[in-house]
């Protein structure tokens, strides 16, 4: 009896057994990021054949940039809030100009030209420098000695530098001579994307060749 | 000379049949980073299960399958990569689900008693899905490396024909399918049981 009573008992937990352990193993992927910041990502890339160590001067243009699919070249400039681009653009200041470098009036020849931009969804594979008709001459872009990667993802948001060198343009093509993207979650108070925002970027300027 | 070959065959499997006895296992797994594995994963896997069958050909000696499911995940915190000019950054998490498939043979010594120790090999491929996170962006890996898994286990009779499994298992995993070699010791504890 006491058998019987056992066995039936090891029947119950026999069958119960998968379920519990499928219960174990449910979410294959567990323990993933808890807070938004853990999504961030900081991507940099860069042209082996520039000098990065030399002082330059640079200029910034008055705003970020908002790409959007829907405006065209011929189209106004629109930036995107100055609560974040003005972090955005003092942060690239403050960043530059401790490297040495010299910021000044695009008027003013400057080595180098530094395009900020935003998006928000997905990255543009295509990223067209029609953009940027409003500011520089009209022409295409091109990576020397590198290619940029590309930063995706859904219900994000992107900040991408490009710092351009306006003497080495060859063809028509302005090289670009140094890519960094900040990607993450748009999710968060403003000041928790300000916050991110100034991490990453100051981030993106500790990797190389700015280390 | 055909037909004398068939009818054997068949007498032979009836008879292997008629004898044979089957042994099932059902067992929880913990497993532990080995070798290239520990280089992305420092922590247990909690979160384990194997299922095995055994097909007595003789006392004793038994061959079978073996499958189941391993999940290791890591937070590896802040990292920062530099592969030639490019440099990521993010938060890493590193996940791999290992899902075994072998073929075994088993020797159980002296099934007489409640105590029945065991020795298994294990031959067979992996499925093996290995992902690591960056923030939003996931580089993710999958494979069926070859696989081979000794162990050596305790089977304790607790009343007819079912009883406890506790053993412990290497599991050799090569590298390929452009997956690094992710090899793990694991712990088993559950249930078996025979007819």
């Amino acid at each position: 009896m006491r058998h019987w009573t056992l066995l039936k008992n090891m029947s119950r937990v026999l069958k119960a057994a998968p379920a519990a352990l499928f219960l174990l193993l449910l979410g294959c992927y567990p323990e993933q990021p808890e807070y938004v910041e853990e999504y961030d990502v900081v991507y940099t890339n860069y042209s082996p054949d520039f000098n990065f160590s030399i002082s330059y001067t640079f200029s910034l243009p008055e705003g970020v940039l908002l790409l959007d699919d829907d405006r065209g070249p011929n189209d106004p400039p629109e930036f995107i809030d100055d609560t974040f681009g003005d972090v955005i653009l003092d942060n690239i200041r403050q960043n530059l100009t401790a490297e040495g470098w010299t910021e000044v009036d695009e008027d003013a020849d400057p080595d180098l030209v530094i395009l900020p931009s935003a998006f928000e969804t997905q990255f543009l594979y295509f990223y067209d420098p029609g953009y940027w008709c409003w500011y520089y001459p009209c022409w295409g872009w091109w990576y020397p000695g590198y290619a940029p990667g590309y930063v995706g993802g859904y219900k994000t948001g992107t900040v991408l530098i490009q710092i351009t060198d306006p003497n080495g343009v060859q063809n028509e093509e302005v090289p670009v001579v140094w890519t960094g993207a900040l990607n993450g979650l748009l999710q968060g108070s403003d000041a928790n994307i300000i916050g991110r925002i100034d991490r990453n970027l100051d981030q993106a300027f500790t990797q190389p060749p700015f280390d | 000379m055909r037909r004398s070959i068939i009818t054997a065959s068949l007498l032979l499997f009836f008879a292997l049949s008629a004898s044979a006895q089957n042994k099932f296992a059902l067992t929880y797994s913990i497993g532990f980073p080995t070798g290239e594995t520990s280089d992305y994963f420092n922590s247990t896997s909690w979160r384990g299960v194997n299922i095995d069958y055994h097909y007595f050909l003789e006392d004793g000696f038994a061959i079978g399958f073996s499958t189941g499911w391993q999940v290791f995940n890591d937070n590896l915190g802040y990292v920062t990569e530099t592969s030639g000019t490019e440099t990521l950054s993010g938060y890493r998490y590193n996940y791999l689900n290992s899902f075994p498939l072998l073929v075994t043979g088993s020797y159980f010594f002296d099934a007489s008693g409640e105590l029945t120790p065991f020795a298994s090999v294990g031959v067979g491929l992996v499925y093996n899905e290995f992902s690591q996170d960056t923030g939003l962006l996931r580089d993710e890996g999958t494979g069926w490396p070859f696989a081979v898994r000794p162990e050596i286990g305790l089977d304790y009779e607790v009343s007819y024909n079912v009883g406890i499994r506790a053993s412990f298992r290497y599991n050799y995993v090569a590298s390929g399918d452009e997956l690094p070699s992710l090899p793990y010791f694991a712990f088993n504890l559950g249930f078996v049981w025979s007819n």
